[in-house]
């Protein structure tokens, strides 16, 4: 009977993020659908008018209004006082959410790992546009340590704190996501990483989320031991979790069923999400960071 | 339904231990090995799901298990060998005694085999019941019998040896077999009463005898079963059919007819309704005659007029088959007849039993039988041979004692030529190579001895059984001179006196000598020839004259009126002295035989009816026919008899005909077979959780 046990691999001692990585994504930066009032002046083209180059449009001169403003060429043809209004640029709220329960610690690498490498990944790409990013593990705590990160410069402690960062919580992930969404309160895109096996179910969690008006984000990761379980025998299954017991004899029609059932689970999982205006991406570990993020989320419209 | 327990005790021990085995080894087989994964969230749904799809899936849970038990409780059934109807054989030992006569051809049974298939069948059906420790023995009898297979235990040999039994067209003779088969079963007798060193092959012990037959068998006078069981299993229709079968066919003897000559047959009837059938005689291929005759049945007695067909079986003894005689003229046929020619009679509608619907016979032109008389003067022998009656038959030739140096009697005594030679007190150097009867003279040789001086003596027996004193009184007849006999072995004494024997006959390879002890006329030193005995005044003489020429003579005359049976030799003399024959059977298959030291052949191939040719070996014209018939009345006699007599002993058929037992272990071992295969899919695809 040989049994492949999904390997629980601390891959710590790899960087998290390689140098060839960090040189790729520093060319992309993230795309928001919906345009959200940032803080801060940042690189983004905000809903406010402001003081960019970038001109936007004209208005009627009313008193009180800031004299520089004028275009006094206009008062020269029109003889009519005209205000002219730039672009305002501001900051963009970038949240990633990282599925912390002991399930992420399976795969090759695992898919904490993963996550880890992709909220980086995608976190550097927010760090080099200048937006506000915060990378969150899903625990349920009520304060939140993690910080929030603005510019470059701040590459070291966004890798810092995922290195901290540990899969322990046994905090069900609507417990999570609640106190996620009371804690924070500023809109902009939410990336949410996680393998979705909860059984009190994730709809509850992405429900919250949406009712946050954010740009939402789900990459649901999977490992290959899970897309493609290569067990055999008669096996006592123990969930890492809940020490809940499953009894099998894997058959061919067992493992197919199985797949049938992952598949519909995923394909469930993508029409929620797509209902609710979540961009839902399926990854198995297998599927290098820069790949997903260079070829597979720039399609979901995620970065560019 | 019964069951026979085929395993002893440990052996369902051991079959015994099975189940719980496989029980433990499934215990064994569910310790599954933990495994630890991310979420069993999937698995059980999927479980679930499959559970969902299966209404069997509590049982299919166990599929494998259950199919493993059903196969080793498929095979203790089987190993109790379960079956519908008949029983256990009871007894150790068994001989089956087969009848394989002519009547067991007969197709009067339920199946429309052959008597003697369906009797196979019942001992293939007696040999499956035996136990695996029974040993059991074969014997198949018709006229003779034969230990087909002598005591085994291994069934299949019995089965071969029962079904290499092949039908004869003879009678039926249980005699010997009975003496065969209680031999085998009683300490301290032998099964071979021609043999004083009979070796005992097994150990004498109790044993069953079954007899399967029609019952149409000879009557056994002598039986004494001592350990034997004997059980009487009747084979063939429960009601009598209705059998017209020829138990009589002769042409006779024109001596006895005044010159005519005609065929005699006999037709009886073994069914209880009169029959009417058409019937022919052919003379070679032709067609002579033909009629249609209807034959009385059975006569039953009143007392069973209202019994119904089923009882009629136990009438049958007490009722003798209906008969019809009947006749044909063949004189003028005869009359015209150049060389031997064959008759055929035939019953023209054929019925259950078609060996004895014909009958065969041979019309032989005559051949005088050659007779030396070898005397110097005996007018009362010349007086007797020259009656007409046997100069119809016989060419009497006469000659002085000094004939016998002559160099033409001594060729022809050496070659056979001769029938019978006569020696009135003489006797010749050799013997010659015919028979012979001797007045007042010893054969040669020291066979033959006169013992005693007899001086008027009176006659006190007569052998009227042999044939050479058919008819001849020999009580009133005076001697007065004459000598007592000792013959040699096997000799058998005609006539005797108060103190012994004075005429005997007696054997001399192939060939038989009569000497009788006194002389008909004294030859005395003055020349005087008076008589020494009354005899040739009385009619006795004449009557032993024709007797020892018809008897010793044997003219080819009598070879047709022969009986030749079935089964039996054949002596043949042809009409020339040849030194090889060939003897052609009704098939056509030809056989070469060479001539026994007393001039004659002996044929011991007649084992089928029809006409049998002999001829000069290599040479096509044919010396004599022959002909060989069954014409036995118990043998047409074709209703089954309920009862067999044994001696004193009546032994009942079984009455209860038992149908095969009818085994259902062939088929619990192909469920067994299918469930396993079943187990092997089930476990190839592993369809259960």
């Amino acid at each position: 009977m040989a049994n492949v046990a999904p390997s629980k691999k601390n891959s710590s001692d790899e960087p998290l993020l390689s140098p060839a990585l960090l040189a790729q994504l520093e060319r992309m930066e993230l795309v928001s659908r919906k345009i959200f009032r940032g803080r801060m002046k940042g690189e983004r083209r905000s809903k406010r008018k402001g003081q960019s180059v970038e001109f936007a449009d004209f208005r009627n001169y009313v008193a009180g209004d800031d004299l520089r403003f004028i275009d006094w060429n206009m008062y020269a043809r029109l003889d009519k006082l005209f205000l002219k209004l730039f672009m305002e640029e501001e900051d963009l709220h970038f949240y990633t959410l990282i599925d912390v329960s002991p399930s992420m610690q399976f795969g090759s690498p695992t898919k904490f790992q993963y996550a880890k490498q992709l909220a980086g990944a995608l976190g550097y790409i927010g760090l080099c546009r200048a937006d506000r990013v915060k990378i969150e593990a899903l625990d349920g705590s009520r304060n939140s340590n993690a910080p929030t990160l603005r510019g470059r410069s701040s590459l070291w402690q966004l890798v810092d704190h995922l290195e901290r960062m540990e899969s322990k919580s046994t905090v069900s992930m609507t417990e999570a996501v609640k106190a996620f969404c009371l804690r924070n309160t500023g809109k902009g895109i939410l990336v949410l990483i996680t393998d979705l096996m909860d059984k009190s179910g994730y709809e509850e969690a992405l429900k919250y989320l949406v009712a946050r008006d954010l740009d939402i984000y789900l990459i649901h990761v999977l490992s290959q031991e899970e897309i493609d379980p290569d067990i055999n025998g008669d096996l006592k299954l123990v969930d890492c979790e809940d020490q809940d017991i499953a009894e099998i004899s894997v058959s061919q029609r067992l493992i197919d069923r199985y797949k049938q059932t992952l598949g519909s689970f995923i394909e469930q999982a993508r029409d929620f999400s797509s209902r609710r205006g979540i961009v839902y991406t399926m990854t198995s570990t297998e599927r290098s960071v820069d790949r997903l993020v260079s070829r597979y989320l720039r399609q979901r419209g995620l970065v560019r | 339904m019964n069951f026979i327990n085929m395993l002893t005790w440990y052996q369902w021990l051991i079959l015994g231990v099975v189940p719980p085995l496989i029980l433990s080894l499934y215990f064994l087989k569910l310790r599954r090995v933990p495994l630890e994964v991310p979420s069993t969230y999937l698995w059980t749904k999927t479980v679930e799901d499959m559970h969902v799809n299966s209404i069997w899936q509590r049982l299919r849970k166990n599929l494998l298990l259950w199919l493993q038990l059903l196969v080793v409780l498929i095979l203790m059934i089987a190993c109790l060998r379960p079956g519908c109807t008949g029983e256990e054989l009871a007894g150790d030992r068994f001989i089956f005694l087969v009848d394989k006569s002519a009547s067991m051809s007969a197709t009067d049974t339920e199946t429309g085999v052959t008597r003697l298939e369906e009797a196979k069948n019942q001992i293939y059906t007696l040999i499956d019941r035996m136990k695996s420790s029974d040993a059991a023995m074969v014997i198949s009898f018709s006229d003779t019998e034969g230990v087909d297979q002598s005591y085994t235990k291994n069934k299949a040999t019995l089965k071969r040896k029962v079904k290499s039994i092949e039908a004869t067209q003879q009678g039926s003779d249980l005699n010997r077999a009975l003496i065969a088969a209680t031999g085998l079963a009683n300490p301290g007798r032998t099964s071979d009463k021609f043999s004083n060193t009979d070796v005992q092959v097994a150990d004498a012990l109790a044993a069953t005898m079954f007899i399967f037959s029609d019952g149409a068998i000879k009557n056994v006078s002598k039986y004494a079963p001592g350990e034997l069981t004997t059980i009487y299993q009747p084979v063939g229709a429960v009601t009598p059919v209705s059998n017209i079968g020829i138990t009589t066919f002769s042409v006779n003897d024109q001596l006895d007819t005044g010159g005519s000559v005609e065929a005699f047959v006999r037709l009886q009837n073994s069914g209880f309704e009169p029959k009417t059938v058409g019937v022919s005689l052919f003379i070679g291929d032709q067609l002579t005659d033909a009629d249609t005759v209807t034959i009385p049945g059975r006569e039953i007695s009143e007392d069973n007029l209202s019994l119904g067909a089923n009882d009629r079986l136990a009438d049958i003894d007490q009722s003798p088959p209906g008969g019809l005689s009947l006749k044909f003229d063949l004189t003028s046929v005869a009359a015209v007849l150049e060389s031997a020619a064959p008759i055929r009679f035939k019953i023209d509608e054929p019925d259950e039993y078609l060996l004895d619907n014909e009958a065969f016979c041979v019309l032989n032109p005559a051949r005088l039988t050659n007779i030396l008389v070898v005397t110097d003067y005996n007018p009362a022998l010349k007086l007797a041979s020259s009656t007409d009656r046997l100069k119809k038959i016989a060419n009497i030739e006469f000659a002085e004692r000094k004939f016998l140096e002559d160099k033409e009697y001594q060729t022809n005594a050496a070659l056979g030529v001769y029938d019978l030679v006569i020696f009135d007190q003489c006797s010749p150097k050799t013997m010659p190579a015919c028979n012979t009867v001797f007045f007042a003279a010893l054969p040669s040789g020291d066979d033959w001895k006169f013992t005693k001086d007899l001086e008027i003596t009176p006659i006190i027996y007569t052998n009227s059984s042999h044939p050479v004193m058919f008819d001849v009184q020999m009580q009133s007849v005076s001697i007065l001179n004459g000598q007592l006999i000792e013959g040699p072995k096997g000799n058998t004494s005609l006539v005797e006196s108060i103190d012994g024997p004075v005429v005997a006959i007696g054997p001399r390879s192939g060939f038989e000598d009569i000497v009788i002890g006194f002389p008909m006329i004294l030859y005395e030193e003055d020349g005087d020839t008076p008589y020494n005995t009354d005899w040739h005044k009385k009619p006795s003489f004449p009557f032993f004259m024709q007797n020892i020429i018809r008897t010793l003579g044997s003219g080819a005359r009598f070879n047709s009126l022969r009986a030749n049976r079935p089964g039996n030799s054949v002596k043949i003399k042809p009409r020339y002295p040849y030194e090889e024959i060939d003897v052609k059977n009704p098939k056509g298959r030809n056989q070469s035989l060479k001539q026994q030291p007393n001039k004659s052949f002996v044929y011991n191939q007649a084992e089928e009816t029809g006409i049998y040719s002999v001829s000069e070996k290599g040479n096509k014209e044919v010396d004599q026919l022959f002909a060989v018939n069954l014409l036995d009345r118990l043998e047409s006699d074709i209703a089954v008899r309920d009862e067999l007599k044994l001696g004193y002993e009546a032994i009942k058929g079984n009455p209860s005909r038992e149908p095969a037992r009818r085994d259902f272990w062939t088929l619990l071992a192909f469920f067994a077979l299918a469930a396993l295969t079943l187990e092997w899919i089930v476990y190839n695809r592993r369809v259960f959780i």
